[in-house]
Order: structure tokens, then C-alpha cells, then sequence
């Protein structure tokens, strides 16, 4: 999957328009990077990527970039 | 029972304006506190408190086009959530029990249950003040703690309020959208 891909994957889950966020987009200006999306982050890690992540790892994500690196 | 008063602030917004803007309009204009004398610190998971008003608790929440605020001269926690499609998925893995019963008992106002129940879980967890070091697994608003919840719906919004007592809330509209 091209990070164009994981992008709209975030996007998607956060509501948000397309072409709203880029990998440099802080974390902590985005307004709908709340609890829901911090849970349903971990479920889309799990259930599309086959990733576990917890709550202390989100804590450590600062850019969407830091999101898109975990997708990889 | 000692029956107290929150006060809850709602604003609808178009555009963004960020928890601190909107409790330093409301602690202007509701309290009389000049804002240059407000100084707000956070806790060490986040939840931010005024320094010089130990006595006023507040707390903020906001979602798409609307933003609340909860005052109390006892800790409080709000959330405020827009009744729309949700992801089943959070229900099963995040709910009790209890809460999963509750929101999947009939497709019938299904999506306005499950933004009851986030709510609740929500205000809770933000009356407590922790954070994300709270998990959302580990308590059931559809059992212990209940009876300090207060909720309602607010047109396709959905609002809850945890606080250290039953409380009384004082609703009031914010119309000036100059905030």
C-alpha cells in the first residue's frame, strides 16, 4: 500500500476531506485526532495491517508520517 | 443527596476554536474573570485546570460544529459526541458487557445509544483526568457510577457530564460565534 493509500485510510477514519493531511501534518493541530480515532487507529492497525498497537505507542506519535512509519 | 449545579456551555461553531479560546471567553463572560488573569496549567496526563481559581473546576469538549463546557465547583468531566454511524468494531473491543447490550439490543436509534454510552465512558474518563492511561475496557457506565452521570441529547448531539455528585445542569446557549 503507497502512503497515498494509508493517507486516505486516515482521512477516511478520522472524517476528514481528502487531501487534508500530509505525512508533515502535527498530530496535536489536528482537531479530529481525538479518543475515537486514537481507538479506532489500533483497530484499523490490527485489522488492516496486522498490527498490535498500543496506547503508549500512540502517545509516541507525532506527525502523521510517525503513523504512516507504523503502517510500513 | 446533595443535589449540585454544573453549568454547560454549548456553542455551535463553523470553524475551529480550541478548548483554552473557549473557556477563556466563558470564564470572561459568565464569570467575570479578565482573561489576562487566567492562567490555565495542566495536569501531568493533560487535563488542564485554572491556577488561581482552585475552586472552579472546568472541562471542554468539542466535535464537528459544536463545542460545551462544564463548570462545577467540584471536579467534572463533559463529552460531547455527533450521533452518526459508528465503528462496531470499538463497540466490541471497548465496551463492557453491559454497554455492548446496551447498545446493540435493537438496530433501532443505534447510533444515537452508542454516542450515550461513548459519551458517558468519555466524561468519565476525563473526570478522572487521566487520560489515555484509563482503558476505555475497564469500567461500565451501564453499572457502577451511573447515578453521577447526567446526559442529553442536543439536536444530532449527544452530551455527557460525570461529576463527583448527582448534579443539577444549567444549560445555556453561547450564541455570539465571535469567540
Amino acid at each position: 500500500m503507497i502512503n497515498q493509500e494509508k493517507i486516505a485510510l486516515i482521512e477516511d477514519m478520522m472524517e476528514m476531506e481528502e487531501g487534508t493531511i500530509t505525512g508533515d501534518t502535527v498530530l496535536a493541530d489536528v482537531e479530529e485526532w481525538n479518543s475515537m480515532a486514537k481507538l479506532s487507529l489500533i483497530v484499523l492497525m490490527d485489522e488492516e495491517f496486522s498490527k498490535k498497537l498500543s496506547s503508549n505507542q500512540i502517545k509516541e506519535f507525532k506527525t502523521i508520517q510517525d503513523i504512516l512509519d507504523f503502517m510500513a | 443527596m446533595v443535589i449540585k449545579i454544573v453549568k454547560i456551555y454549548v456553542a455551535e461553531v463553523e470553524q475551529k476554536i480550541t478548548s483554552e479560546m473557549y473557556i477563556k471567553y466563558i470564564a470572561n463572560h459568565q464569570l467575570g474573570i479578565v482573561r489576562e488573569k487566567l492562567i490555565i496549567d495542566k495536569n501531568k496526563y493533560g487535563k488542564p485546570f485554572f491556577v488561581d481559581f482552585p475552586n472552579v473546576y472546568y472541562n471542554v469538549a468539542h466535535t464537528k460544529g459544536l463545542i460545551v463546557c462544564a463548570i462545577s465547583d467540584s471536579c467534572v468531566g463533559i463529552d460531547v459526541e455527533r450521533i452518526k454511524p459508528f465503528n462496531k468494531r470499538i463497540v466490541e473491543k471497548y465496551f463492557s458487557e453491559n454497554e455492548r447490550k446496551y447498545v446493540f439490543v435493537s438496530k433501532d436509534n443505534q447510533d444515537e445509544r452508542f454516542a450515550e454510552i461513548w459519551t458517558k465512558k468519555e466524561a468519565y474518563v476525563k473526570w478522572l483526568g487521566k487520560g489515555m492511561d484509563v482503558s476505555f475496557e475497564s469500567f461500565d457506565v451501564c453499572h457502577e457510577g451511573v447515578k453521577r452521570m447526567n446526559c442529553f441529547s442536543y439536536g444530532n448531539y449527544y452530551i455527557s457530564v460525570f461529576n463527583e455528585r448527582l448534579a443539577q445542569l444549567s444549560v445555556s446557549e453561547v450564541i455570539n460565534k465571535n469567540i
